[in-house]
């Protein structure tokens, strides 16, 4: 089912999810049940999950039948009613999930989309975007993402070969600032070498 | 595809759970049925002796293979089995051959019950 909430599950994955937790169950509540039975219904449980998972990944219409479509609700600033009424939503559900979007005039959206897990996706008119560095023609420097090379005092080797640096420049970079391993909470660095050190309070430090 | 590999293990483990209880229980209830059987026939020659180490060793082999036996089956199912066969211990070696008969047969009877019940046949499953 991978990294996901509950809420961000496909119906499916939810039923799973409650039969494996109710199955569990019975033999831990249950003495005269023997555990073999719950185990091997659970790993069955979990088999079929990932058989549909399967099947899902690699079929269309499976997917479709599954996890549903996504629906288009307002299409070039119209708001489509027969869509809403299919997906059963309501305008007042509409104008929330929109809210959540940070969209509070409808006459501003160009697309939105239900997605199936019952997300809002907005496409705003290209007159009420809000304007970037490109439009501006604005030379931006590239991004780098941050990564911590220093957590609760401690270098993070794996980060390291991400970066592709050694231990050397962290080092380096703690002796610019003048300060120990030991003294750092939290310290990252991307790959152009930006980093962004947070000290540990004082009593945290040992 | 990892999580193919996942789903091949368990898939493994699920299939090498239900053999090996099926092949538990089906050799635990094969042994125990054949020493009641010993135990009956000795009843019907009225051979006291014979009878109760028949009753003893079923007793006795129950005892030891009881806890595997309840991994793959319903502990409570195996009440009346353990109550039978303790019951025609206590009648022969009180000398009451003729009221130790119809416990084995009972206990027979069980042991062959719960075997077709839990059985891993499609009436079962369904």
């Amino acid at each position: 089912m991978g990294k996901r909430q509950i809420g961000d599950m496909q119906p499916s994955e939810l039923v799973i999810t409650l039969l494996i937790s109710e199955i569990a169950a019975i033999p831990l509540q249950d003495t005269t049940q023997p555990i073999a039975s719950g185990i091997v219904a659970i790993f069955t449980l979990v088999i079929l999950e990932i058989a549909v998972s399967i099947i899902a990944m690699k079929s269309f219409f499976a997917r479709k039948l599954l996890s549903g479509k996504s629906a288009v609700v307002i299409k070039n600033g119209e708001i489509d009613q027969h869509a809403m009424r299919r997906i059963r939503l309501t305008v007042i559900d509409l104008i929330e999930l929109l809210r959540s979007q940070n969209v509070f005039d409808i006459s501003t959206v160009a697309f939105a989309v239900i997605e199936v897990n019952g997300d809002l996706s907005v496409l705003l008119k290209s007159e009420n975007l809000p304007v970037t560095a490109g439009d501006l023609n604005i030379k931006s420097e590239p991004d780098g993402l941050p990564l911590p090379v220093i957590c609760d005092g401690k270098i993070v080797n794996e980060t390291l070969t991400s970066l592709e640096i050694d231990r050397k420049k962290i080092l380096k970079c703690l002796k610019k600032e003048k300060l120990r391993e030991s003294d750092v909470f939290l310290m990252t660095m991307d790959r152009y070498g930006n980093t962004n050190t947070v000290k540990k309070r004082e009593g945290r430090k040992k | 595809m990892k999580r193919l590999i996942a789903a091949l293990i368990l898939l493994g483990l699920i299939i090498g759970i239900c053999c090996i209880g099926n092949r538990t229980v089906t050799d635990i209830h094969a042994k125990t049925y054949k020493i009641l059987d010993e135990c009956e026939k000795a009843i019907l020659s009225q051979n006291k002796a014979k009878a109760l180490s028949a009753a003893r060793s079923a007793v006795s082999y129950w005892k030891k293979r009881r806890l595997l036996l309840c991994a793959f089956v319903n502990h409570s199912r195996y009440t009346e089995t353990e109550i039978c066969l303790v019951k025609i211990c206590k009648l022969i070696s009180g000398n009451t051959l003729s009221e130790a008969l119809p416990e084995c047969a009972e206990a027979k009877v069980i042991l062959k019950e719960i075997y077709s019940e839990q059985r891993f046949k499609l009436e079962n499953i369904l």
